[in-house]
């Protein structure tokens, strides 16, 4: 029975125009380099999708990255998507399940797709080879029909699967990729992309064994890892809460502390009797049918499935109520029905659609309705009202934004689109960055986060930098810090409205996510020390891989990630001035307990941090030759170089 | 309990796994105790196992799996790290 | 004697008991090895571990001994007991569920935090009545304590 090996990784290349497929070995030197997943993806996208390509078009690469630890026990199933976006930045999103270690089993560690189909197609792909085979019978379908249908055509229970839905094939701005039914990626364009290729869906299904180099050390490592997220011996606050009640129990605590995105973020603190009503005791205690998991999740109910069990939507079924729709669909449109913000999300899920770009696109169209620069001439009868006096109106209007149909089609192109076309300033309502919506973190209560909101190169993108908290301070002394090479002021750093070390936080969080995610493994499961002593992750990358590196070497991958997508979007022309926050951010005091606005004064300064700590320019944000090339990547400082981008 | 000029009127809040002590999702209680760690000993007689929740035996200190967010009325909820912070009237406590 | 059982509607799908089972013999993971296997039914509402093995582990992870697929089972589904321990837990589970919907998700011997079985957590309700059950004081009724369950 074939085993393989996690040292080198193999990309299949798929060019959808004539149907070929091609499987290469990438360098093993790009183990070491790049690790794998998320930042062997950063490296091809920068190599494969050049300055001014057409992010709708042809040439533009889709890229689905495993990487070596899928497949094996601390995975967790990640895998990274990756394009340009149509926006024009790098689209880079996660998402877990089970697909990659399937794609692993089939001996497919990245899937490169170039071209375009004219005609509806999908992907099966098995023990490395492709077949591009008809979808016109897919076309249309909702990601669950999609799911249901192709495991009836395939006639195998164990296929893993990944699929757009209506919504990406009508190019609706921000559809994410999904599979599993609820698991989702690609936020940031990756989903409009695959549909401008004509692919609805991939399949794969493998049957190689992963061997790891060394068995041994790979269980001792493993068992140090576990014990840093087990409930049973996890230092870490969260864990007991997250791992079984979920995320949604936030909103009970960031409406206390002004955190809490209410009616689009006009206000920081909701009803606190309403924050508790969508709460997970609720969800837990009324929804919840079972608990859920990825790939060998250590954790026992990240994911949990329900069903509505009376009143107008009894019978509604979906799963994995999370962080992003208590906001979403919640305190941003000044909705306590849970019932409904389930059925929000699950259609959301259902027509392909990113709960963000939905969510705060709504609020911005309430607002704007409120201030009467929206009616409902414009909204096709709807009154859209911050507290939903119409839930059967909103219901039917995520369909509409899925399908572009009336009032949907505005709404369709995301709210910085929408706000440019309604203008009379309404700009002023949306909260976007780059293009793209927020999520669900607030910024003017922890100015790290909005470091991280306002510098990412997707758009906002939590996981690039989440958890934004350090461990307990009692897990980790100040010397093991020097001893792990971290330059940081933790008692400051920990401060939430306090500039000082925010830029040096940011890019130590967004180097170990990066490491984290190129792994991969799970950024969730940042917990006890897991996101400042990153040795835990080392021996599990040593131990699998045979790839020994030693410990800075190790974790300057992260950064050389970092430096490669900042050098994508500098590329394209992106600079200092696209990392601010929304305006609402920029220019609006919170109205309670002093939280002031991020203005200059209190922004420009972490921003500056940023940048000088990364070794960029603090005027531009380009990345100097000398880290460049430190980094090993002075090819990337030569080719900016000769497109005319100023390097330092 | 008459209200003299020692009770503090407090707003209790329980989240999550907390509920499974308590029964309940918060409460409003009147209490003589100064401290969160009084005021952890005063419902652990309530609620059988509360404080086991929030105090590592070992240390005395807040337990590594817990938090406690104290705000007095019209402050910013502040996460408890000193278990003897003072509770004033008017204060609401979130227990994780 | 022991075996392996199972509590199916404990199985959250994660599949960390095939994956580690099946790389127990030669450092291999490769599921079709596995003598444990969970199937999923599509949709994903049912996960359901299916023991192919009589317990006596070719290489516990831990000091214990015992079976790495119970080991590593992060939600309780399966126990490595004698058969009249296994029907005391399933019936500790059943009366953990009644009492609150945590142990939904996870078996209460998984769960290393105190908590009563006579706190019968309080409906939160929806948005059209008062949500919370609003106590006020110090009440009789509650001055009983209830010996916290025992931990794993």
């Amino acid at each position: 029975m074939a085993a393989r090996d996690n040292s080198v990784q193999t990309i299949l290349w798929v060019n959808l125009a004539d149907g070929s497929t091609r499987l290469e070995t990438l360098p093993e030197a790009w183990t070491r380099k790049y690790l794998g997943c998320r930042g062997v993806n950063a490296r091809l996208l920068f190599d494969e999708v050049k300055v001014g390509t057409d992010a709708l078009g042809p040439d533009n690469v889709l890229f689905f990255g495993t990487g070596p630890m899928d497949g094996l026990p601390v995975g967790m199933g990640r895998m990274s998507v990756a394009c340009k976006s149509p926006r024009g930045t790098v689209a880079e999103g996660s998402f877990g399940g089970f697909f990659g270690p399937e794609m692993r089993r089939a001996g497919v560690d990245y899937l490169a797709i170039r071209g375009q189909s004219d005609r509806p197609v999908y992907l099966y792909i098995s023990d490395g080879t492709a077949e591009v085979r008809d979808a016109a019978h897919l076309w249309g379908l909702k990601t669950n029909e999609t799911d249901a249908a192709l495991r009836r055509e395939l006639s195998d229970p164990d296929v893993q699967l990944r699929y757009i839905g209506p919504a990406a094939e009508n190019l609706v701005h921000a559809s994410p990729i999904f599979g599993n039914l609820n698991n989702s990626g690609g936020r940031a364009g990756c989903g409009e992309v695959m549909a401008s290729k004509g692919l609805k869906a991939i399949a794969v299904r493998g049957s190689q064994g992963i061997r790891v180099a060394d068995y041994d050390a790979f269980l001792d490592a493993y068992k140090v890892l576990r014990s840093r997220l087990d409930l049973a011996t996890s230092r870490d606050m969260w864990t007991p809460v997250w791992s079984t009640y979920g995320a949604p129990v936030l909103s009970r605590l960031f409406t206390d502390i002004g955190n809490l995105m209410t009616r689009n973020a006009r206000e920081m603190r909701w009803d606190f009797d309403k924050a508790t009503r969508i709460s997970c005791e609720n969800y837990l205690d009324n929804y919840v049918t079972k608990a859920k998991a990825c790939w060998c999740c250590p954790w026992t109910a990240c994911y949990k499935l329900h069903e509505i069990k009376s009143g107008k939507y009894q019978g509604f079924k979906g799963g994995s109520y999370w962080a992003g729709q208590p906001v979403t669909f919640g305190s941003l449109i000044d909705n306590d029905d849970l019932d409904l913000i389930l059925v929000l999300s699950g259609l959301c899920n259902e027509y392909g659609l990113d709960i963000f770009h939905v969510g705060y696109t709504l609020s911005w169209a309430m607002e704007c309705y409120e201030n009467g620069l929206l009616t409902r001439a414009d909204t096709d009868g709807l009154e859209l009202r911050f507290g939903v006096p119409d839930p059967d109106g909103l219901v039917d209007l995520i369909r509409k934004i899925a399908m572009r149909e009336g009032f949907g089609d505005l709404l369709a192109r995301g709210c910085a689109e929408a706000a440019k076309i309604v203008g009379q300033g309404s700009e002023r309502f949306c909260l976007c960055v780059k293009g793209q919506e927020l999520e669900g973190i607030a910024e003017r209560n922890l100015y790290m986060v909005a470091l991280g909101v306002a510098v990412s190169e997707v758009g906002p993108d939590h996981t690039r930098w989440y958890p934004p908290y350090p461990c307990n301070p009692s897990l980790i002394s100040k010397d093991e810090l020097a001893e792990l090479g971290i330059d940081l002021d933790l008692r400051l750093a920990f401060q939430g409205r306090n500039p000082e070390q925010k830029g040096k936080l940011l890019r130590w969080f967004s180097i170990s996510r990066a490491i984290i995610e190129s792994l991969p493994s799970c950024v969730f499961l940042v917990r006890d020390t897991l996101g400042l002593d990153m040795r835990p992750w080392w021996h599990l990358f040593e131990a699998a891989t045979g790839v020994e590196m030693d410990y800075p070497e190790f974790v300057m991958a992260g950064e050389r990630l970092m430096n490669l997508d900042r050098a994508f979007n500098v590329r394209e022309g992106y600079r200092r001035v696209d990392d601010q926050p929304p305006l609402r951010m920029a220019t609006e005091d919170v109205p309670y307990f002093g939280y002031r606005k991020l203005d200059p004064e209190i922004f420009d300064p972490m921003l500056d941090e940023y940048y000088e700590a990364n070794g960029w320019s603090v005027a531009t944000s380009v990345p100097t030759r000398q880290r460049l090339e430190e980094l090993g990547l002075g090819d990337v400082a030569d080719e900016l170089d000769a497109l005319g981008v100023e390097v330092e | 309990m008459k209200r003299t000029e020692s009770t503090r009127q407090l707003d209790l809040r329980y989240i999550a796994h907390v509920t499974t002590i308590t029964g309940i999702l918060e409460e409003s209680y009147q209490t003589c105790v100064a401290t969160i760690r009084e005021l952890l000993d005063e419902l652990d007689a309530k609620y059988g196992g509360f404080r086991a929740l929030f105090v590592n035996p070992q240390t005395g200190q807040m337990s590594l799996n817990a938090m406690i967010y104290y705000s007095d009325a019209g402050e910013v909820p502040v996460s408890v790290i000193d278990l003897d912070h003072a509770i004033n009237d008017g204060g609401t406590v979130t227990f994780w | 004697m022991k075996r392996i059982y199972v509590i199916e509607n404990l199985c959250n799908g994660c599949r960390l008991c095939e994956t580690f089972c099946s790389s127990l013999a030669d450092g291999v993971f490769d599921v079709k090895q596995a003598r444990i296997r969970v199937v999923t039914v599509p949709g994903g509402e049912q996960d359901i571990p299916i023991v192919d093995c009589n317990g006596r582990c070719v290489r516990p992870l831990y000091e214990d001994g015992g079976p790495t697929c119970v080991a590593v089972c992060p939600t309780g589904a399966l126990i490595y007991a004698e058969r009249d321990e296994a029907v005391a837990r399933r019936l500790e589970l059943e009366e953990a569920r009644e009492a609150h919907s945590l142990f939904k998700v996870i078996a209460p011997w998984k769960w290393p935090l105190p908590w009563r079985s006579d706190a019968k957590a309080a409906d939160v309700g929806r948005g059209d009545r008062a949500p919370t059950a609003r106590g006020g004081g110090v009440s009789d009724e509650h001055r009983t304590a209830a010996a916290p369950a025992d931990g794993d």
